[in-house]
């Protein structure tokens, strides 16, 4: 490229960012139509710059306008109130001076009638004591049925509130990728359960969910369930940005549709099948004692009649939160969703024995892990 | 003759400075006519410098609000973008700060000085072709180019995204970020040069 003067280039910045004057501007047409590396110069530096093209044109969402005019309407009216307040008080200051009350005396009446009264007092007390009273009902009752119940409930929804964000998540990244849903390439016969693990290649099945959290999509902690976890956890960002999965499975409580057919397309408005659930019951014991990555210490698992019936052990083994394809959650008291066909979402058709490495044979065959 | 003198009187006919008169009586129809004018622009700018969708809102609301109370001090004659971008742009740069002392993130740098011209740059550059055809390829293209800006340092970030995408003028860009017009030139100078150095050492240079 022919070198270009610190002037030149900077007529051309000028002129590509129509930042110059009229004059400027002749002279950098002047310039393109002259000078073979003024045109190179411009047509690497608008190649360059076209790139953050690629930065997608977010529209605002309708219900950040509804919150942000709500508030705005809020806060107008409390501050005009708080204006007609200021201006009656100036009011009566000014009547007050303009009678001459303002004397000593007349301050320490005003002072005297301030004074807190016995039954001020008492109702004061009686606040404070029913707060603590309260407090030690509440200590009290902990193991009461009903507020187990109530607790249990509680937690039912927050769970389902994560998922109904993780779905947003998905949502986003769909926008932004085309339609797809989050995910890595796998090969069949890969461990799934591998958690945590560091290596090139894709294993664990919470790598595609990583993708969320690691291009902002969501929270960390949207991926613990408060039926299992109750402490929020904390990432540093560098280690979000490095890292190709989720430290380990203390991280994640929720099972991911295993998927080694094509990468899914994201089907807004279609119930057709389950992506995320509760933790899958079937592995539960056999994840606890895997200390470590290395090797296949995955010892195999047969399904018995009780693994076959079980729910997940995240809400009290009463049922498990579901994330549809559409982006709906749905508290199912069975493994068998209406809309899946008799098609049980925590094992693969036909087969009995798990050892941590088997892939549905079936696109239809919903199998829900780690 | 009447139903024409109402449909002129309607929010959505007034001026922007009309529209703020109202807005600073605390009208609600201005406020959604407001918020409903600058709404995509304000949230695309905000979403590509803070990329963290939940601070984006937080930082959203926070302009309007904030252009409510600092509504006797506001210029009726000044243009309402420029000073809308300018709310925004502080509230921004106060939300990353709030987050790099909680140690949740981190602005980077505050580089105003590339030793390199645009041109030592670009003419390392291989080749042209930079938008794949393929959906795939534009999707990973999409993630890289993000990953750039958001490692880039705040300041050149936000001048690089008012420049390309807003298309302010240098004197525009200025006020918005409090700043004299020659560091606006050397600053935007900066981020371009931080940007393709970038995006070509993640790419080893073969491609833009």
């Amino acid at each position: 490229m022919m070198s270009l003067s610190k002037a030149q280039q900077e007529l051309l910045l000028d002129f590509y960012f129509s930042c110059g004057s009229p004059e400027n501007i002749e002279q950098a047409k002047q310039l393109l139509i002259t000078c073979p590396g003024a045109r190179e110069f411009y047509d690497k530096l608008s190649a360059s710059m076209s790139l953050l093209d690629h930065l997608n044109d977010h529209s605002c969402p309708e219900h950040l306008v509804e919150t942000t005019v709500a508030k705005l309407t809020e806060y107008a009216k409390t501050a005009s109130g708080r204006t007609v307040a200021i201006t009656s008080d100036k009011t009566d200051d000014r009547q007050a001076v303009s009678a001459g009350k303002t004397t000593l005396g007349s301050l320490l009446e005003a002072e005297r009638r301030k004074t807190i009264s016995a039954a001020g007092n008492f109702w004061m007390r009686f606040r404070e004591v029913a707060t603590i009273a309260a407090v030690f009902v509440l200590i009290a009752f902990m193991g009461n049925p009903v507020l187990r119940n109530i607790r249990y409930k509680a937690r039912q929804t927050i769970c389902s509130a994560n998922l109904a964000r993780i779905a947003e998540g998905i949502q986003r990244y769909s926008h932004d990728f085309d339609n797809c849903m989050p995910a890595v390439r796998i090969t069949a016969g890969q461990p799934w359960w591998k958690i945590g693990s560091r290596g090139a290649e894709n294993v664990s099945n919470t790598r595609p969910l990583w993708l969320l959290v690691k291009g902002n999509y969501c929270d960390a902690n949207d991926f613990l369930c408060p039926g299992r976890c109750c402490k929020p956890r904390k990432l540093e960002p560098a280690f979000i940005r490095q890292s190709p999965d989720f430290p380990s499975l203390d991280y994640i409580t929720y099972s991911f549709r295993l998927n080694p057919f094509d990468l899914p397309a994201y089907l807004p408005g279609e119930k057709t099948t389950v992506i995320i659930s509760d933790r899958n019951p079937l592995f539960d014991k056999v994840m606890k004692k895997l200390s470590s990555l290395d090797g296949n210490s995955f010892d195999p698992i047969e399904l018995s009649e009780k693994l076959a019936m079980q729910n997940s052990t995240s809400h009290c083994n009463k049922g498990q939160n579901l994330l549809f394809s559409d982006g709906s959650v749905i508290f199912s008291k069975t493994r068998k969703p209406v809309n899946l066909v008799d098609d049980d979402i925590f094992t693969i058709q036909r087969l009995k024995i798990y050892r941590g490495t088997e892939f549905p044979q079936q696109p239809g065959d919903v199998f829900l892990v780690p | 003759m009447s139903q024409t003198g109402s449909t002129m009187d309607t929010a959505e006919n007034k001026t922007d400075s009309q529209l703020l008169a109202d807005y600073i009586n605390g009208s609600e129809e201005a406020f959604r006519e407001i918020v409903g004018r600058y709404k995509d622009p304000l949230y695309a700018f905000l979403r590509r410098l803070l990329n963290q969708p939940n601070i984006v809102d937080e930082v959203f609301q926070e302009t309007f609000l904030q252009l409510y109370q600092s509504r006797e001090t506001f210029d009726m004659e000044r243009p309402l973008r420029p000073w809308l971008f300018t709310i925004a742009a502080n509230k921004a740069r106060d939300a990353l700060r709030r987050q790099q002392r909680a140690g949740t993130t981190s602005i980077g740098t505050m580089g105003d000085t590339e030793e390199l011209s645009i041109e030592d740059v670009v003419s390392t550059l291989k080749s042209y072709q930079i938008t794949p055809y393929e959906d795939a390829a534009r999707a990973e293209t999409a993630a890289r180019v993000r990953q750039v800006i958001e490692k880039m340092p705040a300041n050149l970030k936000e001048i690089l995204l008012l420049a390309y995408f807003e298309q302010f003028s240098y004197k525009q860009m200025a006020a918005i970020l409090s700043i004299p017009i020659g560091t606006v030139k050397s600053r935007l100078h900066t981020a371009i040069v931080h940007f393709t150095k970038k995006w070509k050492a993640m790419n080893g240079g073969n491609n833009l």
